[in-house]
């Protein structure tokens, strides 16, 4: 059995900030930022980015801590520095290609800066990861192997977002050695993106191209939309204080002390509160920022988009941490399944097995690799890679089945546009996903297994009331999981108004709210501020799940 | 995963309306930084009527909320909370005489109703004049307790009993505890109290929390937590009735009863068999807090001062209890005694009586008889019964006035210039209180 409360504790201890968002700090921090920032403008007329440069970095030395801020320096100026030099590069292999007169000469020339550039870059992204694999796994590889004697012993501090704020800076080199831009110059402005302060959390991960410009650029108090920003910033609110908070102990309490003996019921009930207590901890934080960081009239890239309404695992991850989807299938999936060995495999593939195998072969390969990477990504540990190699071989089977699915369909006479088969497979996939929260979200893996048999061949829903009562809920506990149900209701009456009207903004039944007539905007915003507060009684909660990923 | 081919046009696929935002904001400046972003085309009285607009939506929105936030408070927010019974029935007294003080261990062991009789009693004086006034509130940390005693002293009393635990040294802020105590002390002051709730909301162990927060809305600390009782609550507040009675309505545990001069107690008793609570086994052993042992000075520096009597008395618990904290009670009560007379306080020890102990069975849950009736633990000689406890650290109805009716006893003869310290254990004997007690622990 495995101490689920004291892991929740454990994580939820890492993952506390210094400085809480929900704090009168943090607003009077966000105040005077935005107070600076509009006036410098006002006042000024230029080198507002400054401001956030300072913001960004006072936020993370209160938020986060200064011990750890070197660490986003030194990525920083590796992934400033080599863009440079990689242009330097060009440069250089521009001019000597024009003074070579021969064919040839100018071809190997051309290799040979290719071949120092590729080192250049090879090097920036080996100074990045190792950073980043250094903090985040080493310790636990010592643990593994009796070398430490613990998965914490070293005290390595995880900086705050060193994930996202990685992912974003290899992102910045990749495409600046792919030619996408001319690198930044000037430094200071790099580590403003590198380090912008809404993104440091849990992202979204940006490109240079969609972010920097608005960084960079002025902006005036008067253009921005305040109300949306304002309900955006509480909504999230909502969905991580009045939903997911307090569906941590409540679930804890439910994943503790089970056996064979344990009712499947019991394992669904919890993993279902995970699945929404995950949506709400990360996409309301995500919400949080694209809030705060629309009041400064920059728009981060969205992140979540009702990912509950997917029609598939492909679509769900589509639809779910956005960004780091495209990010995946950008720099790892595309460059690996363009491979020379990639495409030799698929016309070998194409020859002995068929044009639809020796097309979807080495995507379901690369789709694999990513999904590993990604269970890797959450953590060194056998149920993280459990589940991310469940997703990429779902995917991969699909793909592959498809086929097979179109002519079962057709064979059924099945109307694939109808909306009740637009729900079955909503619902299908809501399945499909909360299997793979089973190995998530339960640590152990051999409970994870256990808990997935319980659940498909002893569900016992009979015991519920046996099971409530083994459980022995305090009344709080009790108020707790009926004040998420409401908060858990709101999000689902605006998810489902949002789907239908089939919009890809971000929050945009907020935009909705907040430029429609102003007692409805006040309403809603009334309806969240009274659910944050009422979960304010409990005192329950940590940080943010994503916050040292 | 995709496995369509990827085209230039990915990033902006059937995420075009997201996109759109992102794009704009992109496009609204260059690379290196635009030099006016500002709509410099806009006509002015046009700009002049959008702020205009603004400050008056903002307005709007400051005022509903204000609104809600009131409305919430007075439908929600207790109107009669055990805080506030003890402190209107104070607030309300023609004169004060004795005041108790304290957290639960006192507003649950001193019955001052039975304390006056008892000293009536004795004075054999008719003319004594019955103003004891219990303004003892659950949880209440000792600086609370210091602005209380203040409180007192500002109306007049004449002694302050002030009942403590070994924890009462060892907690400086409950935030819980503290707001429910000034949401009762300020209530007819929304000034000082909002004075109160702003310090507590940019102090440093709260204003990077989310507790600072809270201070907007510090009716939640003091909350009713179901229809019934949200139902009564706002029956109470609309008709003004008594808060004692109207406190029986809405407590959380249905048996609080209310006795009079601030003064409610349990009527049943809340043990647990199961868990065989003591005070060592639910708070730990925690240091005693510097800043506690001051607040405890400053108090008996503010009666000296105000020529008032202070009495600190640590209340009765059953023997076991005090015998499971080993060695710490002691020593920490010793600290106390000590800065309590330092400061020209009188200190007792109801614990440390030599006549009689709150004498238990036997010491732990677990007898050499293997019964597990905890109880049995509560068992007592002839001074206390059984159900003179409710449980490890508080005393029932029955038990608040037999110990009230001793205590006027103790300060009738302390009043007479009468020495009692022989009636009770020092704490450098303590060992033989042990010794005495020990064939108690099976």
């Amino acid at each position: 059995m495995v101490n689920y409360e004291l892991s929740i504790v454990t994580s939820i201890g890492k993952a506390a900030l210094l400085v809480d968002l929900y704090s009168l700090a943090f607003l009077l921090f966000l105040a005077g930022a935005l107070t600076i920032y509009y006036l410098v403008g006002r006042l000024i007329g230029k080198g507002q980015w400054v401001v956030l440069l300072a913001t960004s970095l006072v936020f993370y030395c209160t938020v986060g801590s200064w011990k750890t801020l070197w660490f986003v320096i030194l990525t920083a100026a590796v992934t400033w520095f080599g863009p440079l030099v990689l242009a330097r590069m060009d440069t250089t292999c521009s001019r000597e290609r024009k003074a070579a007169s021969d064919k040839h000469v100018r071809k190997q020339i051309k290799v040979r800066w290719a071949r120092r550039k590729r080192l250049v870059l090879l090097a920036c992204l080996l100074v990045c990861f190792g950073i980043l694999a250094y903090l985040k796994y080493w310790n636990e590889i010592l643990y593994q192997f009796g070398l430490a004697s613990s998965a914490t012993s070293l005290g390595l501090l995880l900086p705050l977002g060193i994930s996202f704020y990685t992912f974003q800076s290899v992102s910045y080199v990749i495409d600046a050695y792919n030619g996408k831009f001319k690198p930044q110059k000037n430094f200071a402005k790099h580590l403003l993106f590198v380090s912008w302060f809404p993104q440091l959390i849990q992202g979204p991960i940006h490109r240079y191209e969609h972010l920097a410009p608005q960084l960079l650029s002025a902006h005036s108090w008067s253009d921005v939309e305040l109300g949306r920003s304002l309900l955006t910033f509480v909504f999230g609110m909502m969905k991580k204080y009045a939903l997911a908070d307090l569906l941590v102990g409540p679930m804890a309490k439910m994943l503790t002390g089970t056996s064979s003996s344990t009712p499947g019921i019991q394992f669904v009930i919890a993993i279902l509160m995970y699945s929404a207590q995950q949506y709400g901890d990360f996409s309301g934080g995500i919400d949080m920022m694209l809030g705060a960081s629309s009041l400064f009239g920059v728009e981060m890239a969205p992140n979540f988009r009702r990912p509950y309404f997917s029609l598939s695992l492909a679509d769900f991850w589509r639809r779910w941490h956005i960004s780091l989807g495209q990010w995946m299938r950008d720099y790892v999936f595309y460059p690996f399944a363009l491979t020379a060995a990639m495409k030799r495999f698929g016309r070998f593939a194409t020859t002995h097995a068929g044009k639809h195998l020796g097309r979807t072969l080495p995507a379901c390969l690369a789709n694999i690799l990513v999904f590993l990477v990604v269970g890797i990504w959450h953590g060194a540990e056998l149920h993280f890679v459990v589940w991310g190699l469940y997703n990429g071989l779902v995917i991969a089977a699909a793909d592959l089945l498809k086929p097979v699915f179109d002519a079962g369909a057709s064979a059924l006479h099945i109307n694939r546009q109808r909306r009740s088969w637009r729900l079955f497979c909503i619902i299908r996939t809501f399945i499909v996903v909360n299997i793979g929260w089973y190995f998530d979200r339960i640590e152990d893996f051999g409970t994870s297994l256990l808990a997935l048999k319980q659940t498909f061949f002893h569900l016992e829903p009979w015991r519920y009331r046996e099971m409530l009562f083994n459980l022995q809920f305090t009344g709080n506990e009790k108020r707790q999981i009926i004040l998420a149900a409401v908060a858990i209701l709101v999000v689902c009456a605006t998810s489902l108004w949002e789907e239908r009207r089939g919009h890809d903004e971000p929050c945009s039944a907020m935009a909705t709210l907040a430029s429609g007539s102003l007692p409805y905007g006040i309403a809603a915003a009334l309806l969240f501020v009274f659910l944050i507060t009422l979960a304010g009684m409990f005192d329950v909660g940590g940080g943010f799940m994503y916050a040292n990923y | 995963m995709q496995t369509t081919k990827r085209t230039d046009g990915d990033l902006h696929n059937s995420q075009a309306n997201v996109q759109h935002r992102v794009q704009d904001g992109a496009q609204n400046g260059t690379q290196d930084g635009a030099q006016n972003g500002t709509k410099n085309d806009v006509p002015q009285n046009t700009r002049s009527k959008r702020i205009q607009s603004r400050w008056c939506k903002a307005l709007c929105v400051l005022i509903a909320f204000v609104v809600a936030d009131v409305v919430a408070g007075f439908s929600l927010g207790k109107y009669a909370s055990l805080s506030s019974v003890a402190m209107q029935d104070f607030l309300d007294a023609p004169s004060v005489g004795t005041v108790f003080v304290g957290s639960s261990y006192a507003q649950r062991a001193f019955d001052p109703i039975a304390f006056d009789e008892k000293q009536t009693q004795l004075s054999q004086d008719s003319s004594v004049v019955s103003n004891s006034y219990n303004l003892s509130t659950p949880g209440e940390t000792i600086s609370m307790t210091r602005n209380a005693v203040d409180l007192a002293i500002s109306r007049g009393a004449q002694r302050i009993v002030f009942g403590l635990g070994s924890q009462t040294v060892k907690v400086d802020v409950d935030n819980n505890a503290d707001i429910s105590y000034l949401l009762a002390r300020y209530e007819r002051d929304p000034l000082a109290l909002s004075t109160a709730l702003a310090q507590r909301a940019f102090s440093d162990g709260n204003v990077s929390n989310r507790t600072s927060l809270k201070m907007l809305t510090p009716w939640i600390y003091n909350m009713v937590r179901n229809g019934s009782a949200f139902a009564s609550n706002l029956f109470s507040r609309l008709s003004g009735e008594q808060r004692g009675s109207a406190a029986q309505k809405v407590a959380n545990n249905p048996q609080w009863t209310y006795v009079g001069c601030g003064y409610g107690n349990y009527t049943t008793l809340e043990v647990d068999t199961e868990k065989c609570h003591t005070t060592a086994s639910v708070y730990g052993n925690p240091p005693v807090l510097d800043s506690c042992m001051e607040e405890l000075a400053g108090i008996a520096d503010d009666c000296k001062a105000a020529g008032v009597e202070l009495i600190v008395v640590s209340t009765p618990h059953p023997c076991f209890d005090v015998l499971t904290s080993g060695d710490s009670y002691p020593q920490v009560m010793s600290k106390i005694q000590q800065t309590v007379v330092d400061h020209g306080g009188i200190y007792l020890d109801f614990n440390a009586l030599k006549t009689s102990c709150p004498r238990a069975e036997y010491g732990g849950c677990h007898s050499a008889q293997g019964t597990d009736d905890y109880t049995s633990q509560l068992a007592t000689d002839s001074l206390y019964t059984q159900s003179d406890f409710a449980d490890f650290e508080h005393m029932s109805m029955s038990g608040a006035r037999k110990f009230s009716r001793i205590l006027a006893s103790y300060l009738e003869k302390i009043e007479d210039h009468i020495d009692v310290s022989d009636d009770f254990y020092s704490y450098d004997e303590w060992d033989s209180w042990s010794a005495a007690h020990q064939d108690q622990v099976i």
